[in-house]
């Protein structure tokens, strides 16, 4: 097999498109362009799929620089399938099926899919989370809104997981995953899903205070060691 | 490289990464979260960084991760579609076309060969300049690519 636009790759045509190519080698594919018509009308499209994701790229959203020993965050393998979840203090609807939790309709609805080792199911109350599972969580709401999302572990002390997620409304799958450590006790995730951003650090204090008013709260079982 | 300059590659590089996400796994979706999971693990990794090319690391990176979740999906390609591939890969006036196909019969692959098959599939890189990039020699990259070869070909007769 050749490149399609031999003599030039397609790793040539991506970083000329980004400008990584020095003079020489953007001459070189300019050349190869102008004596390529299929070569032109790639850069073109190429050009135009810039712009249009330019227009629909999501946030990128990085870690933040501290993060809670108990819960750290992983890089995740996306997980295929995509499943379940629960509630705690607030019982989900009746009729929303196994492992399905909601905060009121307009609010916002969680899933929870658990990968240990090459194995992804969904989480749903009575599963027991073993040290290193990694949780992937989708959040769906009927319109767009943000999302934050606060962990809390035995000791009760609550760090920002997630802060101010746009939500285009429908599912999200948030990015990056959850890794479960080999401390002992529970977990519990807060959401908050609103029209605007909340203020974080007066989240993380309602939480201290118990006093999460309209979180959807979800309680996590780990093994015992 | 700060975190700064993250957010600056992402806009830079991101529609690039995407666009390699999306040949391996044929899913926009998925694509799109992969593409956070590169930049995730980029900033994990961040300091390893010392290359040239900003966008052939991204590049890396990409193609570990959307291998893996690649892999962990059901496959999906048929014996058919496999054999056709290798009748037309002998070939030399042939393009590279077949990605998603070749991301799957990757997805076991051993780290090394796989990293000379996207350079080769995807890249379209010539065998001198993926033994140049790897620090390996020609040799080893021609021998690798005929033994990703060999394991598609046993892939088509199990399936027959």
């Amino acid at each position: 097999m050749k490149a399609r636009f031999h003599p030039v790759t397609d790793l040539d045509v991506e970083r000329y498109l980004v400008g990584e190519l020095s003079g020489d080698e953007a001459a070189r594919v300019e050349a190869a362009a102008r004596a390529s018509e299929v070569l032109q009308r790639h850069l073109d499209e190429r050009r135009a799929a810039k712009r249009a994701f330019a227009l629909k790229r999501p946030p990128l959203r990085l870690p933040a620089a501290t993060r809670p020993a108990w819960w750290p965050w992983a890089l995740a393998l996306p997980v295929a399938a995509a499943a379940l979840v629960a509630v705690v203090r607030r019982a989900p609807v009746e009729g929303d099926g196994p492992g399905i939790a909601r905060r009121g309709a307009e609010v916002a609805e969680v899933e929870i899919a658990v990968q240990r080792e090459e194995a992804v199911f969904p989480w749903r109350a009575g599963v027991i989370l073993e040290p290193k599972d990694r949780l992937r969580l989708t959040v769906k709401t009927a319109a767009p809104s943000v999302a934050t999302l606060i962990g809390e572990d035995a000791r009760r002390e609550p760090v920002i997981l997630y802060e101010a997620v746009a939500l285009p409304g429908g599912a999200l799958t948030l990015p990056g995953s959850l890794e479960v450590d080999d401390t002992p006790g529970g977990e519990r995730l807060y959401l908050f899903v609103g029209p605007t951003a909340p203020d974080a650090p007066a989240l993380l204090k309602a939480v201290r205070a118990g006093r999460a008013d309209g979180a959807l709260v979800i309680t996590l079982e780990k093994r015992r060691p | 490289m700060d975190t700064v300059d993250l957010h600056v590659w992402y806009e830079r590089y991101g529609e690039a990464v995407f666009r390699r996400c999306l040949r391996i796994v044929g899913d926009e979706a998925l694509a799109m979260d992969l593409l956070q999971e590169t930049f995730l693990r980029a900033h994990k990794y961040r300091a390893s960084f010392k290359g040239a090319s900003a966008l052939s690391w991204l590049l890396t990176i990409a193609d570990r991760t959307s291998l893996t979740a690649l892999g962990a999906r059901p496959r999906v390609s048929s014996a058919e579609e496999v054999e056709r591939f290798l009748e037309t890969e002998a070939d030399p006036k042939e393009p590279f076309t077949q990605h998603r196909l070749v991301a799957e019969l990757l997805t076991r692959a051993d780290e090394r060969t796989r990293a000379i098959v996207m350079h080769r599939y995807f890249d379209e890189l010539e065998l001198e300049d993926i033994a140049r990039r790897l620090d390996v020699n020609e040799r080893t990259v021609r021998r690798k690519l005929e033994q990703f070869l060999a394991d598609s070909r046993r892939f088509v007769e199990r399936r027959a």
